[in-house]
């Protein structure tokens, strides 16, 4: 058990937080699958347009993973497949029938699952569509179901801006279904259950859990990232090191899976951000589109949608479902103001980690972001911004030199392996030279992957 | 404003594409970008930015410097006339030190330009900390044509043939002072070039250097007191004599956190320690090289150190860019600094070569700290 307090960081203060009131969202009328979003993943469709499904009915599977099949979250008929560059699979989109029926999984009473062999657990994940939600480390790409970690971490903790309370969360969920979840994870490693909680957290729930190794974090984001509790706990030391991780409410989702043999696609989510007015928790279907999400909702005008935080995110629009791992809605203006010498104000209401306005003396409010670059791309400066938010242990400046010049002995020598682009997410925030460096991260991992 | 606006959007279209002057965009976007904060929008995550941008950093870095450059002003009157009004000497000096700036600015805009143009990316915002510092490290007799000749030598040997900002491996502005110190020692070294009317007056480091033995602080005391030297009352390069002016500029770089605290903490604390121990050398030798008794406090308000510790060493690109190496890298600026001024009485001008000498090694400075970094990562892992 380890007790962790990250220094280097920040917690962005940004108008447009979430209360802690928690609404319910009907699937609606359609359900949507985005292939396109499981990096690593080549789709291959087990359906086609016309044909009928049940809730739970596989949709396609990885053809290099044959074995790891995505599910639909609700029952209907598939209306319609939408190829893009190369026949690439973009969207699946199927027409909601509520009085469909759905695919049941072997159930288990909570003491058998303990001694559940490993074999038949990935089975059913994997049928279920579920496996999906175990991602490994080093890449960010769903867990190989043969090649079992060294352990699995739980996050409960997100430290990324607007994110989903877990206090909520935890309300919402008996104690048994968590634990069943536990269970079923132990099963396949060897090493530990790593769950990472907040330092101070009312709900005493986490406490109870029997079977995981507890561990507190406290401090600014990136605090609450499954890359930095890694790095402290159980290091990927290089590339064919892994370790497994998933969201506390997919622990969830497995655990009801094993106790009843049904799918509950339900996650909790946030809808947050200066650019949209009811800014609250909802429930909602995993695949429901996000004008559903967002019905009962006024958008500023052109307001951009991001599926995700707005750290780490991706673009997305109204028709479009909430992105399979994320579970945030952030609706932020998308105008940027083009101010006169801006680059000589005095700055008194500009937002700034470096000491370069004079907002910096004033006392820290809450601010509207636009998606403004607020500056031009120019060429690397290392004036030691970057490093001011970077808690891992790594020389980010040297990292990105040598992935830039694909340099993949030093990129290793460095730990590219234990890097994540979310990771670095701050650092292409707070640069002056406003550099991709997240991108840059992600380049590195990919070739690293490929080359090294 | 709003003219100004739609006058720039009228004309954009020009520039773009096929646009007539599209080989100009940098022209343009220079102007745009220089009179309304850039239009452009985050294509990915992170979807919001911080308010800073390469253009604030450096014309903060251009801000420091207004000190010891109205300051510099002043005195190169004020060494012409030391009885004269306050504005008239700054008058005489703004004379003599507007075309100067003037020239570096124009001539090394201009290379900026064709390069820009010529290799199609944006005009960087560095030269306006090159384009200053050049005027500043320039004796106020210098000739306008050789300002010119070393701005171009600067630019264009010093940055752009690396590859332009972000890639060279020498201070420009230095690499420009390099020029004309080997090119045309006699424009800027001995003493007849720090004063304008033409009479002789030594640097107080040159005095020094010319003195015997440790006799070196009273004959030196006998001219210029530590106070006129902290303050600047004395000849030398335009932006360099007063350390006040100077540490004011520093302590605007700090509280911006733009320059860094490492490189000039080591930088000082080289100077300090490399002049202690060419004191104790001097005494235990009984040197007659009035240099090695020069004490650290003197060697702060002597010569170019203080301006180099500030704006020259702290300059991202050229110095180390790891942390330790950050340290490293200024301790052996100080060290080196002293090192040459004591032992080489032919340069008692040791700050800009020993800047020079230290951007040499800065990336090896940060290989070695990487090295370091790799192998603690290793044993992280070992255990």
């Amino acid at each position: 058990m380890a007790d962790i307090r990250i220094k280097k960081g920040h917690d962005l203060k940004l108008v447009g937080k979430p209360s802690k009131q928690l609404g319910a969202i009907n699937h609606g009328t359609i359900v949507r699958l985005h292939p396109v979003e499981f990096p690593g993943v080549k789709p291959k469709l087990l359906v086609q347009e016309g044909d009928s499904v049940k809730k739970g009915s596989p949709i396609f599977f990885d053809k290099n993973h044959p074995e790891i099949m995505f599910t639909s979250s609700a029952g209907g008929r598939v209306e319609n497949i939408v190829f893009g560059e190369r026949r690439r699979i973009e969207i699946v989109e199927i027409a909601v029938d509520d009085n469909a029926e759905e695919i049941t999984f072997e159930s288990f009473a909570p003491d058998e699952l303990s001694g559940l062999a490993a074999e038949k657990i990935i089975s059913i994940l994997c049928s279920s569509g579920l496996w999906p939600t175990i991602r490994r480390r080093p890449f960010s790409k769903i867990a190989e179901p043969g090649k079992p970690p060294k352990s699995i971490f739980i996050s409960t903790m997100s430290t990324a801006s607007f994110a989903v309370d877990v206090e909520i969360v935890l309300e919402q969920t008996p104690l048994d279904i968590m634990q069943a979840g536990i269970d079923v994870l132990q099963s396949l490693t060897n090493g530990a259950i790593n769950l990472v909680s907040p330092k101070n957290i009312s709900n005493s729930k986490l406490v109870e859990l029997s079977n995981v190794q507890r561990h507190t974090y406290s401090g600014p984001h990136p605090a609450g990232n499954v890359g930095v509790h890694v790095a402290h706990i159980d290091p990927i030391k290089n590339k064919d090191d892994s370790i497994w991780y998933i969201s506390l409410q997919d622990v969830i989702s497995i655990g009801k899976l094993f106790l009843t043999g049904k799918v509950d696609y339900k996650k909790i989510i946030t809808v947050a951000g200066s650019a949209v007015s009811e800014k609250q928790h909802y429930t909602v279907n995993r695949g429901t589109i996000i004008s559903q999400i967002l019905s009962n909702n006024n958008l500023e005008a052109g307001a951009r949608i991001i599926s995700g935080d707005v750290l780490t995110g991706s673009i997305s629009n109204m028709d479009n479902a909430i992105g399979f791992y994320h579970e945030s809605i952030t609706v932020i203006p998308n105008m940027p103001k083009r101010v006169f010498m801006g680059w000589i104000s005095p700055g008194f209401s500009k937002y700034s980690l470096s000491n370069t306005f004079l907002s910096k003396i004033l006392p820290k409010r809450e601010q509207v972001f636009t998606t403004s670059m607020n500056g031009s791309k120019r060429a690397i400066l290392p004036i030691g911004a970057i490093e001011k938010v970077m808690p891992l242990n790594i020389l980010p400046t040297m990292l990105i030199k040598s992935i830039i010049a694909n340099d993949i002995e030093t990129m290793e020598q460095l730990g590219i392996y234990e890097c994540d682009p979310e990771d670095f997410a701050l650092c292409s925030f707070s640069d002056a030279s406003k550099m991709d460096i997240t991108g840059i991260i992600q380049d590195g991992l990919d070739f690293a992957e490929a080359e090294g | 404003m709003k003219f100004l606006r739609n006058l720039l959007d009228k004309v954009e279209p020009n520039f773009i594409g096929n646009g007539k002057y599209a080989k100009f965009y940098p022209l343009y976007e220079m102007a745009d970008t220089f009179l309304f904060t850039p239009a452009d929008k985050t294509k990915n995550g992170p979807h919001i930015r911080d308010a800073v941008d390469l253009k604030r950093v450096m014309s903060f870095v251009v801000i420091a410097m207004l000190p010891a450059l109205l300051f510099g002003i002043f005195n190169v009157g004020y060494q012409m006339n030391p009885n004269g009004e306050l504005r008239d000497n700054f008058l005489v000096g703004l004379k003599i030190v507007l075309p100067i700036i003037l020239v570096s600015y124009t001539v090394g805009g201009f290379w900026e330009m064709i390069f820009a143009v010529v290799r199609k990316h944006e005009i960087n915002e560095g030269f306006l900390v090159t384009g200053m510092l050049i005027p500043l490290i320039m004796p106020p007799t210098i000739p306008l044509w050789m300002v010119a000749l070393a701005t171009t030598f600067g630019v264009v040997i010093g940055k752009e043939i690396f590859g332009g900002t972000g890639y060279n491996i020498f201070n420009p502005a230095l690499v420009a002072r390099a020029f004309i110190f080997f090119a045309y020692p006699g424009a800027i070294s001995g003493d007849r070039v720090w004063t304008v009317d033409g009479i002789s007056q030594a640097t107080p480091l040159l005095q020094a250097s010319s003195q015997q033995g440790s006799q070196a602080l009273e004959l030196l005391g006998n001219q210029f007191n530590w106070w006129d030297m902290f303050y600047g009352f004395i000849p030398g390069s335009i932006g360099e004599t007063s350390t006040l002016a100077i540490l004011i500029g520093a302590a605007f770089l700090l509280i911006t956190r733009i320059g860094n605290w490492r490189i000039m903490a080591g930088t000082l604390l080289g100077m300090v320690l490399t002049a202690k121990l060419t004191n104790v050398l001097g005494e235990a030798v009984a040197s007659s090289n009035p240099m090695l008794f020069l004490p650290a406090e003197f060697h702060l308000v002597m010569g170019g150190f203080a301006f180099g510790l500030v704006f020259m060493a702290t300059d991202p690109v050229s110095a180390a860019q790891t942390d330790r190496g950050r340290w490293i890298y200024g301790l052996l600026i100080g060290f080196m600094c002293v090192i040459i001024r004591a032992i080489n009485p032919a340069y008692p001008e040791g700050m800009m070569l020993a800047i020079l000498f230290a951007n040499a090694f800065s990336p090896l400075i940060d290989y070695f700290v990487m090295k370091s970094h790799i192998k603690q990562r290793l044993k992280r892992f070992a255990a």
